[in-house]
């Protein structure tokens, strides 16, 4: 009794943040359609302020450099926690 | 398997070669210092694979070394920009000419530390699933 409640519950939940995840989907803007000003923003201006021909790389060490240390710690937890299993076993 | 430590023995260098390249010029060129960590470790991992455990060049012990260092001057790089200039990971290191080697500020100590990081990571990763215990 309990248990079926509980599956009943689960798949409302999963329902529910279904239906809230593709309405913000469609909230995107269309593909090929982008017309961000922050992208404008990075074409126009990183050649004076960075200086790199190369702009994917200014953006990720440069303007979102606090994101790319995100990664990296996201793959430093990875590794952390390969080496974890091993040493169970 | 003679063909195979031929052929390796041909082609690592080259590959770690590259790799070099591809972190070095990560400002310049495609690429950066994941993908540059990625080929660096994978020049390792055809010596490991084609010549065993006689043959790693690098001990586990060394690597993980290797990964704290590159983490911690990865956050100091960052932290450079937070008390040089004012806000953390921000470009305070002199930006040279366009196209050159050494110029884009932080870009190039950036990447080389992430593909420092990367690099132990994946071979670190390589020799835990390989290794026999």
């Amino acid at each position: 009794m309990y248990l079926r409640e509980r599956v009943k519950m689960r798949k409302i939940t999963i329902l529910l943040f279904l239906t809230i995840l593709i309405f913000l989907t469609s909230l995107l803007p269309n593909f090929a359609h982008h017309d961000f000003p922050v992208s404008k923003y990075y074409i126009k201006n990183e050649i004076v302020q960075v200086k790199a021909s190369n702009i994917v790389c200014s953006i990720v060490w440069d303007y979102r450099g606090f994101d790319t240390l995100g990664e990296a710690t996201v793959f430093f937890t990875a590794v952390s926690a390969i080496m974890a299993l091993r040493r169970r076993r | 398997m003679i063909v195979l430590r031929t052929y390796v023995r041909f082609i690592a260098p080259f590959v770690a070669l590259y790799g070099l390249y591809i972190a070095t010029h990560g400002h310049l060129t495609p690429g950066g210092g994941f993908p540059a960590g990625i080929i660096m470790a994978s020049a390792f991992i055809y010596i490991y694979l084609a010549f065993g455990k006689g043959l790693k060049v690098f001990s586990e012990e060394e690597i993980k070394i290797l990964e704290g260092v590159a983490a911690i001057f990865l956050a100091g790089v960052g932290l450079l920009g937070a008390f040089i200039g004012v806000y953390f990971f921000q470009n305070v290191l002199p930006k040279g000419r366009l196209g050159e080697v050494i110029s884009a500020g932080s870009l190039l100590p950036l990447n080389i530390a992430v593909s420092l990081k990367v690099f132990a990571g994946a071979l670190l990763i390589v020799y835990c699933f390989l290794s026999k215990r």
